[in-house]
């Protein structure tokens, strides 16, 4: 099994798992071994050392800095212990739940991280390539109900819509807008003469251009 | 000037997309280019200008008595403007058909157009609307996706051509190219294209759309694979694609004029 692989399932103590395991390596370094990992879990520092890599946000994915087999022991070992000890699993749950329900969003952060694989490491490992299933997902689906019909047909022309809408009434119609709209607005409305964002499929990018356009 | 109807009653075989980047791509070589949304699905629609079933639309003008120029829109791509359609186009099939000349109703909206190319984008059948859409056109384009089920009923869509051909006059009616969607470099799809290539010896066309995530991606983003991602596999082919149909189909330059003689039918 990959150390890298996300979990999907809901229990308390599943997701938790990779968080002890970045507190005893961040604490004694890379080298350390299973043995040592789970002797400190049992010795209750996991909560207390969990918390500490919530602060750490500005450290990167635990995955990053360890190697995998390293890691993948690690985990093992740590996960071995708390199915030992429920004690210390209802401790470690515990104190992981507090995090993520007090807005700790580092730890959050940490914890996504870590369950979500990035497409290098899939890359190197060989995990995920024959499947797209588990890449990180920019895109959710919603229910499609297109162009306010209000606004107008065709292209449409922010200058107008400012001055019949409002700024705020503008900028709320160009958020329902997708990258295409949008395009066809600068290139109708001539905002891009230079043409610097003929390539740019950054739609928030392309708001701000229309926005900054109509302001003037 | 030149009329080209997507058609294939299979569904899921690319038919809107291969419209909606065809017209993109012939727009590219400086063509001015009208899309025709027939299809009750208003997929096209969608696609190019982020509309979800707009009215009034083609049904106000083959059901209703409107001007199709009043109907013309400029869409997301430079030089590609489009007839919407709507999910009341559904129901046409059923209100036109008690009507005379019902076939035509489409061909004469047109009428006198200029546009170098008009691109109609249709339903997965074989009805009323198809056959507005294959008498108001002067060429058919055939996308055929390499997949397991491609090759059933395709005979269905010749059959139909050639009983317009002879029922409506349209001597000059024909399949101007096949078009292989959804290409994977694999066995099975291999194997398709090479039946194809015998069933439709020199007219499958060269270019092979192949299947690309990204051409999913441009039609939710409303604009073309050749504005979303053009260096894609899909932009490139798209791109490739509308050279090879601008050489097999070339544009006239006088107006649209489709049979004049049969409107009156």
């Amino acid at each position: 099994m990959s150390q890298r692989r996300p979990s999907r399932t809901t229990g308390a103590v599943t997701p938790t798992a990779p968080n002890p395991a970045a507190a005893v390596t961040t604490t004694k370094g890379a080298t350390t071994s299973a043995r040592a990992a789970g002797r400190a879990a049992r010795a209750g520092e996991v909560t207390q050392l969990t918390k500490q890599a919530a602060q750490r946000t500005a450290e990167p994915a635990v995955a990053a800095v360890l190697a995998p087999e390293t890691l993948a022991r690690t985990l093992r070992a740590v996960a071995d212990e708390l199915e030992r000890d429920p004690d210390l699993a209802r401790r470690v749950a515990a104190a992981i739940r507090d995090a993520l329900t007090q807005g700790e969003a580092p730890l959050r952060a940490v914890v996504d991280e870590v369950a979500a694989p990035s497409e290098a490491a899939d890359a190197e490992t060989g995990v995920g390539k024959t499947s797209t299933a588990r890449k990180a997902r920019t895109f959710k689906p919603t229910l499609v109900t297109g162009t306010d019909p209000t606004l107008g047909t065709g292209v449409l022309d922010p200058f107008a819509l400012r001055e019949r809408l409002g700024a705020d009434g503008l900028r709320q119609a160009l958020r329902e807008l997708r990258l295409g709209s949008l395009r066809a607005i600068i290139r109708e409305h001539r905002l891009d003469p230079g043409g610097k964002l003929a390539g740019v499929n950054d739609a928030e990018r392309l708001r701000g251009v229309i926005l900054d356009a109509t302001a003037r | 000037m030149a009329a080209i109807c997507i058609a294939n009653n299979k569904g899921g075989v690319g038919k809107t997309t291969t419209a909606v980047n065809l017209a993109a791509g012939l727009a590219r070589l400086n063509q001015r280019v009208l899309v025709v949304d027939v299809d009750g699905q208003a997929n096209a629609t969608y696609a190019l200008t982020g509309r979800v079933h707009p009215v009034p639309s083609l049904y106000d003008v083959l059901v209703g008595d409107r001007k199709l120029e009043t109907v013309i829109w400029q869409t997301n791509e430079e030089n590609v403007w489009i007839v919407p359609g709507d999910g009341r186009l559904q129901n046409a099939d059923v209100e036109l058909a008690a009507r005379p000349g019902r076939e035509w109703r489409l061909a004469k909206a047109l009428h006198g157009l200029e546009y170098d190319y008009i691109i109609l984008d249709t339903p997965p059948s074989l009805g009323v609307l198809t056959q507005n859409a294959l008498a108001a056109a002067h060429k058919v384009l055939v996308p055929i996706s390499l997949t397991e089920f491609s090759l059933i009923g395709i005979d269905k869509l010749e059959q139909t051509i050639e009983e317009l051909r002879d029922q409506l006059d349209l001597m000059d009616l024909d399949i101007a190219g096949v078009v292989a969607t959804f290409y994977e470099n694999n066995t099975a799809a291999n194997e398709t294209w090479g039946i194809l290539e015998k069933k439709y010896e020199g007219r499958l066309l060269e270019t092979r759309i192949p299947k690309n995530l990204d051409l999913e991606k441009a039609h939710r983003e409303n604009e073309s694979i050749l504005s979303f991602a053009p260096g894609s596999s899909g932009g490139q082919a798209y791109a490739q694609l509308a050279k090879e149909v601008k050489r097999r189909v070339p544009a006239k330059t006088q107006p649209y004029d489709r049979r004049r003689h049969a409107y009156s039918a």
